[in-house]
């Protein structure tokens, strides 16, 4: 880390505001921090407008100096995670925006500003990355503005993101960090998948988030995370997160808190994990995961048990069944058991969730639910 | 009445405790520490915060309750929870409840949702109601293995065994190789008398050979089938390697040590028996206790304390004879234990045949009926304390759900039992004629306690009738007792030596 006097500089990648990026993306307002949004340790973000289209756009400008800030250790390790993570997203990115996904956010277009400012001491680039702009925000504020009252919404919604995460999945990559703050919402197009920053892709065996050691958010992060097993199979480790951030996203519209804490309070003391960061919840077992399967089950089973009555009764069932199946406890069987029966083709599929959606949204606009 | 059960073989098979308690008595300790894959990051708070403060919404309350309470901190804790509970209506149970905890905890915030099923358990008498809400939600949730067994325990309480046997052929497939499910469904194959089928279900699961506490139950119940057990090298390496704790091997000592004493080495036992003991489970200490009667001297001189040590309590109060606190350890034994007979027959057998409370005796005994319909022994206890309360039919009743096929052991209490109720539908000769017939059976096999027993009620029956008999009958009665040293029985003499003082007064 560098002397404390070489730090006392402000950020250049705080300072993009009136810029003309590449000529063609004029930066107009830096953003607070996004409150639900991870990732954001080492980046500014800003609403800008493309000077070509004359539509809004979000550029998100990495600060390689707030590593020298914040990085205690290995600080050219830590700027050389943060590029390539970077170039790993952008090329996700670009895979995304080649295969038209419609349900990931649309990359317009990246680069990198050279920093000729002689008050800075380490004149690093700022790379950053432009996004299509959501008008309406995150999962947060339009389950705000709409009062958590529209049970359609939410069917709707959930079934955008699971084709999004089909739509992913079909292109080899897995998202890995599906939570509200990254759901955004356009006014035309609906839901959305944003934050790629854990991806993997099939296409980058050795992307610098394959052996991504630092789990989600623990609220956000497969049971199995915080009991430190270790999936057998990529296929496992990678879409099966996905199904299970997505069966999280499905119960916390339901019931306002994320699974894994809702298990975590059912499983037995004895049993949850030792962490001293879980506060109150902290149990005190160390040991392996694989005996504790049959337990999560039924600390599982009582979180459905409790969320049933706040699921309206046309869509009840299925949705408290696809939720067991998706947040199986046991993650090698993780998803929809007649893909886990199949000779070939993706065991941790979506594909069968975006169907039940439909039918969901379906039978809820025949009931005449709102 | 049959005692023979105090000196039965005891080998240390696994308990079966519903998944709660089963869990407090620490019964799924990992064998070894997982290693660290995953960096956990803590809890943001601030950004919690900052989404509540710009979105106030049932749901940005919720996310602000679930990483406050993570995080400790209280107060945004507190502030979610209040919001939650001005919009209740709106919430789920779940979440609901978690606020109400924050918002009632004092001094320490002990975030724990028991579930549903929990306040039935824990009731001191077994509820009936749980199967009825395990059915019910098993209907819903059928994937729940652990479900499944504690449904499956609460058939066999009920004394409802071929369903509890379905219960648990699907807890099998669908939690095979779960500690706790193998180790209830060998616990049921014993109880139902079907040890091979354990042996089977052992065997053929893989986490068996890795597992001390597995290994524990396929020593034990390839004891009861008769058979060697496989495991008994790799067992005998277990406990000498060095790799699990003295908990994790408590039962697998204790199981070895048992095979030890049954081929006489009692040194290599004792010392078992102690290793046992370092850290003990209850059925270890139970285990020990009973070795030491069969032993005949103690091998662990201090006093081993572990939540529900009530079979190791019985154990020691009725070789002390203090009789009134091994029917009340018997009690709790049953009722931690409820589908057992075993306690229910030791505490129905010290409440009437030492202390003479026949009502308690026969409410002991029909508790232990209601998981075990046939048993003989039990039928036969109650029949005994029917009879001497001269509930003539009751007892009759009990007498004619025996099924045929019964032991000599328990041959002889039941002709001993007919004697009794002849005697006192006053036909004495014919009862005597019973009485004598028990006693002969005993003899014949070799069963001295039996004879003892029906020789000492034969005397009180003689006593009460007063027909000239009794004085020939008690001395014979006191002969055998004293000789043996039955110092159960002792305290029955002395009471009918009082009934026969007052007799010859009069």
């Amino acid at each position: 880390m560098a002397p404390p006097s070489l730090l006392n500089f402000i950020d250049p990648a705080s300072q993009l505001e009136g810029e003309l990026l590449d000529g063609r993306w004029l930066v107009t307002k830096l953003l607070p921090s996004d409150p639900n949004a991870t990732g954001g340790y080492f980046s500014f973000s800003y609403e800008g407008i493309d000077q070509e289209t004359k539509s809004s756009i979000f550029l998100k400008a990495l600060s390689l100096v707030s590593v020298l800030k914040l990085t205690n250790g290995n600080v050219l390790r830590a700027i050389q995670g943060l590029t390539n993570s970077h170039t790993f997203e952008i090329s996700v990115l670009d895979v995304c925006r080649a295969a038209n996904l419609e349900r990931v956010v649309k990359l317009l277009g990246h680069g990198e500003l050279s920093v000729n400012d002689p008050d800075v001491p380490f004149p690093l680039p700022i790379p950053y990355i432009v996004f299509e702009l959501t008008e309406i925000g995150n999962a947060y504020k339009l389950h705000t503005a709409i009062n958590a009252a529209s049970e359609l919404w939410k069917i709707k919604t959930l079934h955008e993101v699971a084709v999004a995460l089909q739509q992913l999945h079909t292109n080899r990559i897995a998202h890995k960090d599906v939570k509200p703050s990254n759901v955004i919402f356009f006014k035309s197009l609906g839901a959305k998948l944003c934050d790629l920053g854990r991806a993997t892709s099939e296409d980058h065996l050795h992307g610098p988030n394959e052996n991504l050691t630092i789990a989600c958010q623990v609220r956000y992060a497969p049971i199995e995370h915080l009991y430190q097993f270790a999936p057998t199979t990529r296929d496992e480790k990678n879409y099966g997160a996905d199904l299970y951030h997505l069966g999280s996203l499905c119960y916390q519209f339901y019931s306002s808190v994320p699974l894994t804490f809702s298990l975590l309070s059912k499983i037995p003391a004895d049993l949850r994990p030792d962490l001293n960061l879980l506060g109150p919840l902290a149990g005190k077992y160390r040991g392996n995961y694989l005996p504790l399967i049959a337990p999560v089950t039924k600390a599982l089973t009582e979180v459905l048990i409790d969320i049933t009555p706040a699921i309206p009764y046309p869509v009840r069932a299925g949705m408290v069944n696809l939720i067991g199946q998706l947040c199986n406890p046991d993650p090698s069987k993780r998803g929809h058991p007649k893909d886990h029966r199949r000779a070939v083709g993706r065991k941790f599929s979506v594909e069968r969730y975006i169907a039940q959606f439909n039918t969901m949204y379906s039978k809820l606009k025949i009931s005449g639910l709102r | 009445m049959n005692t023979a059960i105090v000196n039965e073989p005891r080998r240390v098979v696994p308990r079966w405790r519903n998944f709660l308690s089963t869990v407090e008595m620490g019964e799924f300790s990992s064998l070894k520490n997982a290693t660290q894959i995953y960096q956990i990051p803590t809890a943001d708070i601030n950004a919690a915060k900052r989404a509540w403060n710009t979105n106030r919404s049932l749901f940005s309350a919720g996310e602000l309750l679930a990483t406050a309470i993570q995080a400790n901190d209280i107060s945004a804790a507190k502030e979610a929870a209040e919001f939650i509970f001005r919009h209740k209506d709106e919430c789920s149970p779940f979440v609901l409840r978690t606020a109400q905890q924050v918002l009632t905890y004092r001094n320490q915030l002990i975030i724990e949702d028991s579930p549903t099923e929990a306040s039935l358990w824990r009731q001191p008498k077994f509820d009936r109601k749980i199967i009825g809400l395990l059915r019910r939600q098993l209907s819903d949730f059928p994937n729940d293995s652990i479900r499944w067994m504690d449904l499956a325990l609460a058939y066999t309480i009920s004394g409802l065994h071929e369903k509890a046997r379905r219960a648990i052929y699907t807890a099998l497939s669908l939690g095979g190789g779960n500690r706790f499910i193998i180790r209830s469904a060998v616990r049921f194959f014993v109880h139902i008398d079907e040890p091979d089928l354990a042996l089977r279900i052992l065997a053929k699961s893989p986490s068996t050979k890795h597992d001390p506490w597995l290994i524990a139950a396929h020593i034990a119940v390839a004891d009861i089938a008769k058979k060697q057990s496989g495991f008994q090298k790799i067992a005998q390496a277990m406990t000498l390697s060095g790799g699990h704790s003295p908990f994790n091997l408590s039962e697998l000592s204790s199981a070895l040590a048992t095979s030890e004493l049954s081929f006489g080495s009692d040194k290599k036992s004792k010392a078992l028996f102690r290793k046992s003991v370092e850290d003990p489970t209850e059925n270890s200490v139970a285990q020990l206790r009973w070795a030491e009667d069969q032993l005949g001297k103690q091998v662990i001189d201090h006093q081993l304390t572990v939540p529900r040590n009530f079979e190791a309590e019985a154990r020691i109060a009725l070789s002390t004879a203090r009789w009134d606190d091994t029917v009340k350890s018997s009690r709790e034994w049953l009722c931690d234990e409820p589908f057992s007979s075993r306690p229910a027959i030791w505490g129905s057998y010290v409440a009437s045949v030492v202390i003479g409370n026949y009502n308690e005796a026969l409410k002991i005994a029909i508790e232990g009926l209601k998981a075990n319909p046939y048993d003989p022994t039990l039928l036969n206890n109650a029949a005994f304390c029917e009879a001497s309360l001269n509930k003539i039919k009751e007892a009759e009743d009990y007498l004619s759900k025996i099924p045929t096929a019964i032991t000599s052991n328990e041959n002889v209490a039941v002709r001993a039992t007919e004697g009794l109720i002849l005697f006192r539908k006053g036909l004495r000769q014919e009862g005597r004629k019973k009485y004598l017939e028990a006693i002969a059976i005993a003899q014949e096999n070799d069963l001295v306690r039996q004879e003892a027993l029906a020789l000492s009620f034969l005397a009180r029956e003689e006593i009460l009738a007063g027909d000239g008999f009794e004085e020939a009958a008690f001395k014979r009665a006191e002969d055998l007792v004293k000789n043996q040293n039955f110092i159960d029985l002792t305290k029955l003499l002395e009471y009918e030596k009082l009934l026969l003082g007052n007799r010859r007064n009069s």
